[in-house]
């Protein structure tokens, strides 16, 4: 009877270590029917030995009693190393992804940048490069109206770009930190460096 | 049939509005035929087939297919067309990847123009 109660506990127990752990749940069941069974066999073994029959089913019961506790202080333990395990690993992940999402973001700004020089600067040089082929080619005629109108675009081609690369420059200027309040100029005043503006 | 005595005629590909107008300009004043010109690949897929030029400038980062995607399309329909890569990435595993998808040559923008026109055939 002790024996059949302590097999149901172990598998209600074990059910619950299934959803948790399935290694560990499997090392349970197997646990307590062997200790339900050792608590039979001591009872056994007392009544074949000559102890008074309640006496030998009280040491039995002890014998159980004491055997399904241990087990279940295991078990106990075990499920809470496999929550910590858990959480652990919950913690590891959350880690892993707040390191990674500085990286991403610098990547992210990296090809935006690479894709801005590609678009804007290398392809109005590459213009520019072709004026100047142009330019060279009406000098060799002896084209000389012809030579000063590329030499005017190519002054426009570069005044673009570099409008173009300034704007680039101060979109990659690193932010103002936080902790500066607001209205603060972020370049040193002139006073501060000991030098007057020109 | 294509004659050599003939100048080439050139398909110039480039998204960029700038770069596509001075290379035509350029192009023609070094002597050769500008037949057409297209801002993105499946444009020049479509020219390459309708107007079929001796050669074809072909820009490697554009909207859409890009040059070699394009390069690959073009290239089963006329194994005898020069695809000559332009590309402002002076980057070998592009320059291989441009290869194994047909283009006869691969120029860096910046390049002298004299390394274009032979590129493209004009001289």
């Amino acid at each position: 009877m002790i024996s059949r109660i302590l097999r149901v506990a172990g598998d209600a127990d074990s059910k619950s270590m299934v959803m948790a752990t399935p290694r560990r749940s499997r090392l349970a069941t197997t646990l307590l029917p062997l200790l339900a069974a050792g608590g039979s066999a001591a009872g056994a073994v007392a009544t074949t030995a000559g102890f008074h029959q309640y006496t030998a089913v009280g040491c039995a019961t002890a014998i159980a009693v004491m055997l399904a506790a241990v087990g279940y202080v295991y078990r106990r333990g075990r499920r809470e190393l496999a929550v910590a395990f858990a959480q652990l690993e919950r913690a590891q992940n959350d880690r892993r992804r707040l390191l990674a999402r500085p990286v991403e973001s610098a990547e992210a700004v990296r090809s935006r940048v690479a894709a801005d020089l590609h678009d804007g600067p290398i392809q109005r040089l590459t213009a520019t490069a072709f004026t100047l082929d142009l330019l060279t080619n009406a000098l060799g005629r002896g084209d000389l109206d012809a030579a000063n109108d590329f030499a005017f675009r190519i002054r426009d081609q570069l005044t673009t770009e570099m409008t173009s690369l300034r704007q680039l420059m101060n979109e990659l200027r690193t932010p103002v930190p936080a902790i500066l309040p607001p209205n603060t100029a972020c370049r040193p005043q002139p006073a501060e460096v000991g030098y007057a503006p020109v | 049939m294509r004659l050599s005595d003939r100048p080439a005629r050139v398909l110039v590909v480039d998204d960029d509005e700038a770069v596509r107008t001075v290379l035509s300009h350029v192009l023609a004043d070094e002597g050769l035929e500008i037949v057409g010109v297209a801002g993105d690949g499946d444009t020049a897929v479509s020219l390459a087939e309708s107007l079929r030029p001796d050669a074809i400038v072909l820009d490697v980062r554009m909207p859409g297919i890009g040059g070699i995607e394009a390069a690959r399309r073009i290239r089963p329909t006329d194994p005898d067309v020069r695809l000559v890569m332009l590309s402002a990435y002076d980057d070998p595993t592009l320059q291989q990847e441009a290869n194994a998808a047909g283009a006869s040559s691969f120029l860096v923008k910046g390049c002298a123009l004299v390394d274009l026109v032979q590129a493209v055939g004009g001289r």
